[in-house]
């Protein structure tokens, strides 16, 4: 295993970042105090870290450098389905580099690129969206010399009323950890949860299991 | 390929082995002849970039490009069946 401190994420070894949006009909409630609904906020939250990645890859010729590579896996726009979350152009791609994904914006808000929009309709297949995303972060890790790269960056976020949990969570937990079980020769596959919620409360970060389980 | 020094080299992937740029021709003629993104008011905060966003030029939708907000719970009309990730579909 090689040191990840002595890894620098260029256009040669790029990283992989995944994220896994929930939309199912629980998103359309309103997001704290906020004005809009959770599904909003969270298209808002990845559109803006999509825009700030990309601003970050501007070489020093203005080029943008294809340091990052990104996958939008949503789950639950449609009853039980598990898509690509691309629209537009990028539609029905799974992968993208984001030199890719700035030149084919879906359209702009405030001024800024956008590429993906709220969705709040059906179920909540989450164990289907994490069984997705370890098949095509294995194929990832497995493509050219990705096993040379940081491990790809997996970021659920969810409302956290999974339909599709099974028995005391297990086939959702195997799930979760058949994808963290991924790694590259510099460590395994990080996996990030971002629960959100309608309660206008402090946020929580990195909750212990105490905590985890209170929520 | 544009290596992150500068240099144009040859990887051991081939030219392009992602496709960079090879996802759609059809927008390359706007993408190209569109200033409304490098020339406006956004040219600064992008220190420099010049290419690729030209302003939602590639809509599909037509009444959501010029929109200040979200159209939601609208649904998509894409077919909804194998829609799930396969083995192969990586950069496809």
């Amino acid at each position: 295993m090689h040191n990840i401190e002595n890894l620098k994420i260029s256009s040669t070894n790029p990283c992989l970042i995944v994220y896994l949006v929930d939309q199912s009909y629980s998103m359309n409630e309103k997001f704290g105090n906020a004005p809009h609904n959770k599904a909003y906020e969270v298209a808002d939250a990845i559109n803006d870290i999509i825009y700030e990645v990309g601003l970050r890859c501007i070489g020093s010729n203005g080029d943008i450098k294809n340091r990052f590579e990104i996958a939008i896996i949503g789950y639950g726009k449609e009853a039980n389905t598990v898509e690509s979350g691309w629209e537009g152009s990028l539609s029905g791609k799974w992968v993208v580099s984001i030199k890719n994904i700035f030149e084919y914006p879906l359209g702009e808000k405030d001024g800024k690129p956008i590429w993906i929009k709220p969705y709040s309709n059906s179920n909540t297949p989450m164990t289907k969206a994490f069984e997705n995303a370890t098949r095509l972060c294995a194929d990832w890790i497995n493509w050219g010399n990705h096993a040379d790269c940081h491990p790809p960056i997996v970021i659920n976020i969810s409302d956290g009323e999974a339909t599709d949990a099974g028995s005391r969570f297990t086939p959702l937990k195997d799930q979760i950890n058949q994808l963290k079980s991924l790694s590259t020769n510099f460590g395994n596959l990080n996996l990030l949860n971002i629960h959100i919620s309608s309660s206008p409360e402090d946020k929580i970060l990195f909750p212990d299991n105490g905590l985890a389980t209170k929520n | 390929m544009l290596f992150q020094d500068g240099e144009r080299r040859v990887n051991n992937y081939g030219e392009n082995p992602k496709g960079i740029s090879n996802i759609s021709n059809q927008h390359a003629t706007a993408n190209a002849n569109s200033s409304a993104y490098s020339a406006g008011k956004n040219n600064n905060s992008l220190g420099g970039y010049s290419g690729g966003y030209s302003g939602g030029h590639n809509n599909p939708s037509g009444n959501y490009s010029n929109s200040p907000d979200y159209h939601s719970n609208s649904r998509t009309t894409n077919s909804q069946e194998n829609s799930e990730y396969k083995s192969g579909d990586l950069y496809n």
